[in-house]
């Protein structure tokens, strides 16, 4: 312990100027994070709009330049005993190097997670949540803090002698992503696997952290530098690897296990395809090499107090010529719906002159959506208050106020989530023309238009990670204006009703159903809905 | 009398190049043993390896009885290690340097300490990167040599001092040679003479010699040889004669294996009308030098030359 202390202190001495920049980038942001969630119209004053422009900019450019300051303490740190090369001092003085990690990890944990760690705490305390509560979710944060940035950054700098080093040794990871990004976008789709998300890359990124652990012990217990540079070599081609070659259908399959159609109650989705209005549609993309195509579904069989989120899909095409087109697993980036939901679109890209081959004639088309199935914890109505009022799923929310002449209005609602994103909820509201005054005891219901949105996810990880632990969720509601037709604005009016439905996941499943002699549409140079497909749904 | 430092049959290389060629070396205990060769010979690869900075590729060495791969941590209590290429801790000031290593050593001397700054006259105040490297070099000195090391290890330490700073250095070593075994490489021949009880020569990687200073100074002579007559070179010489050179009537070499009674009768046979024979004693660098060129002797010397006839040291 007396040698871990004496190094801790030494490099104490040694790094204040970097300690003290980032304490001081840590205390501004503390300082200033409130304003991006604490508008004057939520502290009850009389504007909705958001902080002074400064203030915004600059708390955007803290959230990186904090993790910057940690990222040069920490290679500062870690080559102030540095591992590669043949004459540093210490190497020939009595080190030991469990003693020597520890000292560089109880620097991290007194100079830099501690102070985070109170920010974060300060932080809870002004968004009106109290810290101890959240002490899980914290210290959750913290460790995906240390494994996502400190882990990799450490190892990178136990593999370069100085600063500067370190440096190209990024810029050559910018080249390398830039390079993957490339080469993803030139090799043939279907060879390229989407769904990385959640899937393959918790996969990849926990494999990537495993080479990355490895790296730092093996250079500070052998100082190995070549046969750690092609374990951290090996870890980033894994990592980049997966993208392409991870065994996408086995990790979907263990993911998303359940064929819902064999269910006693199959959930699953059908072709919404009904006219000019929802068809089928083809998109050039901007290379002009590839299309993206939305076809439109809608949830079936789903039963009340349920939700579904589309997050993969597959697409395999056969044309009458007997030609055949595969998608692959892709992400599906699909919106959550409910059994009353409309419909939402399934979306892929293919390339042109495969797109060209098959639209020949009629095609069968199948389509397989792997999607999490949720269930409602329950509903809560509430009068809509015109101060802030809890929500167990969500945190603390605010109506936002802000009309002299009429205090009950509302434009809106911002909720605050304490260490987490909020849980999946469904809100529903009741909008009002703009020229209905609101009355203290509300609105009569003829008057109302219905809106509705979603925020959160189904994520039941402790904490989301993050910088500040406050996430700030604007409600996004629907039919909170009538858009084209009347531009006047709508609003809400205090007392009226809102209901929060929150969801929690029951399981992942697939489905899949086919169209049969879909004509595939004309390509549009984008959006544009140039060809009417009709077809005909068969599961 | 124990070995602080063994190699047996070390080598080392880095990539196609052949550092260490299969050394076998034995430092006394007690002894101040100099490692002498020239540039790029192997003498800071050879104290790498023992230092366990960088492993040996084949063969093996043991230091203080410990294995060199093995020579970490605590095993540094126990060895002070001086390198003209260190790199310290700049930013720290001499004073602050040498409190910072005291926690380290249980042996830490403070008396020392104050002796060995008086002694070299350091600036305790002073960041080191602020030092001239006379005085950087005076405090790695004190750093390594206040805990009283069983072995001292340097490695060409008196580079590009200046000859005050040197005989400090010198003094402040001769000091700690009673107590301690000093391993040092060096190429001021005439300095390591002054206080080296054993000389190692390194030649591309290979040990040449090694053995004790006096050995040494008794082993080699100065042969100058005149006759009578115009030499006329035999078939063989001895191999222990380096550098024949003859010129006229006069001969000249160098004996590595001179014996007073073995060696006059080699110059009876091989000189038998010779009209003076002088034995001059050698100084550690012409050994140095005479065991550098009879390496440097070219593959086919030229007809006539001396050294057409003389036969190597095995």
């Amino acid at each position: 312990m007396k040698q871990i202390l004496a190094i801790f202190k030494k490099d104490a001495r040694h790094l204040w100027p970097e300690i003290l920049v980032s304490f001081a980038l840590l205390a501004a942001l503390v300082y200033v994070s409130p304003s991006h969630w604490r508008s004057p119209a939520l502290g009850g004053a009389v504007s909705y709009s958001p902080g002074p422009f400064f203030y915004e900019e600059f708390g955007n450019l803290l959230v990186v330049l904090v993790p910057i300051s940690w990222g040069f303490l920490t290679a500062r740190l870690v080559q102030t005993e540095g591992l590669v090369g043949n004459t540093q001092f210490w190497i020939t003085r009595p080190y030991e190097w469990p003693k020597l990690l520890a000292a560089k990890l109880l620097f991290l944990a007194v100079l830099v997670c501690a102070p985070f760690l109170v920010a974060q705490c300060v932080l809870l305390a002004e968004a009106g949540f109290n810290p101890a509560a959240y002490a899980g979710g914290l210290a959750y944060n913290l460790l995906l803090i240390l494994g996502i940035l400190f882990l990799p950054l450490l190892a990178f700098s136990s593999l370069t002698p100085s600063f500067a080093k370190l440096l190209l040794v990024l810029l050559g990871l910018i080249v390398y992503a830039v390079a993957i990004s490339v080469l993803n976008s030139v090799l043939p789709l279907e060879w390229t696997n989407a769904p990385s998300e959640p899937v393959g890359g918790a996969l990849a990124l926990t494999l990537f952290l495993c080479g990355c652990a490895s790296v730092v012990f093996m250079q500070y217990m052998h100082r190995r530098t070549d046969l750690a540079w092609w374990l951290m070599v090996s870890a980033l081609l894994l990592f980049s690897g997966i993208a392409f070659l991870a065994p996408d259908r086995w990790l979907l399959n263990r993911h998303y296990p359940i064929d819902a159609s064999k269910a006693p109650d199959p959930v699953g989705f059908i072709y919404a395809g009904n006219g000019t209005t929802r068809a089928a549609h083809a998109d050039l993309t901007a290379d002009k090499k590839t299309l993206g195509v939305s076809i439109p579904i809608a949830v079936q069989g789903l039963k009340e107090g349920f939700a579904v989120q589309p997050n993969a899909l597959r697409v395999e095409i056969e044309a009458p010529s007997g030609a055949h087109w595969d998608s692959g697993w892709k992400n599906a980036y699909g919106a959550y719906a409910r059994g009353d939901s409309p419909g939402t679109l399934a979306s892929f890209r293919i390339r042109r002159s495969d797109y060209d081959r098959l639209k020949a004639g009629p095609v069968n088309l199948r389509l397989t959506l792997a999607f999490v199935e949720a269930m409602s914890d329950g509903t809560r109505q509430m009068p809509l208050p015109v101060g802030g009022f809890s929500v167990p799923s969500i945190g603390i929310c605010e109506p936002l106020t802000g009309f002299p002449d009429d205090p009950n209005a509302v434009l809106g609602i911002q909720c605050l989530s304490p260490v987490h994103s909020p849980r999946l909820t469904f809100v529903t509201v009741h909008w009002v023309p703009r020229d209905v005054r609101c009355l203290p005891g509300g609105v009569s219901d003829q008057d109302t238009i219905l809106g509705s949105g979603w925020v959160g996810d189904l994520d039941t990880s402790p904490a989301s990670f993050g910088i500040s632990p406050v996430t700030v969720s604007p409600l996004d509601l629907t039919n909170n204006d009538t858009q084209i037709r009347n531009p006047e604005p709508r609003h809400l009016c205090a007392g009226s009703p809102v209901l929060f439905t929150s969801y929690h996941e029951v399981a992942g499943a697939q489905a899949s159903f086919a169209i049969e002699n879909l004509q595939l549409p004309e390509p549009s140079k984008g959006g544009e809905v140039l060809a009417v497909t009709h077809g005909q749904a068969t599961r | 009398m124990t070995n602080v430092i063994e190699t047996q049959n070390l080598s080392r290389s880095f990539g196609r190049t052949q550092a260490l060629a299969g050394v076998d070396l034995q430092v006394p205990e007690g002894a101040v043993y100099a490692l002498v060769g020239a540039n790029g010979a192997g003498k800071t690869t050879l104290i790498k390896v023992l230092m366990n900075i960088f492993p040996p590729t084949s063969g093996g060495a043991r230091v203080l009885g410990i294995d060199s791969g093995k020579v970490a941590g605590k095993v540094f209590t126990r060895i002070g290690y001086v390198s003209e290429n260190q790199q310290f801790p700049d930013w720290m000031a001499a004073g602050e340097m040498l409190a910072y290593f005291r926690g380290f050593y249980p042996t830490w001397d403070r008396s020392l300490e104050a002796q060995l700054v008086r002694q070299f006259d350091l600036p305790l105040k002073r960041k080191l990167k602020h030092l001239s490297r006379g005085m950087r070099m005076k405090a790695a000195f004190a750093s390594s040599l206040a805990y009283r090391p069983t072995l001292i290890v340097l490695d060409e330490p008196f580079s590009g001092l200046d000859p005050l700073v040197r005989d400090e250095l010198v003094e402040g070593l001769i000091e700690r040679a009673p107590e301690t075994t000093i391993f040092l490489s060096s190429h001021d021949l005439a300095e390591i003479e002054s206080f080296a009880t054993h000389v190692g020569f390194l030649d591309s990687g290979r040990l040449l010699s090694s053995d004790e200073m006096s050995v040494l100074s008794n082993r080699f002579r100065a042969v100058t040889v005149t006759l009578a007559a115009p030499w006329t070179p035999p078939s063989r010489t001895p191999s222990s004669w380096l550098q024949l050179e003859a010129a006229n009537s006069v001969v000249r070499f160098v004996d590595s294996n001179y014996d007073a009674a073995q060696s006059a009768a080699s110059f009876a046979a091989v000189f038998p009308n010779a009209r003076d024979i002088a034995l001059d004693p050698m100084s550690l660098r012409a050994i140095f030098v005479s065991i550098a060129k009879s390496k440097r002797v070219p593959a086919d010397p030229q007809p006539g030359s001396a050294n057409q006839v003389t036969e190597r040291p095995a």
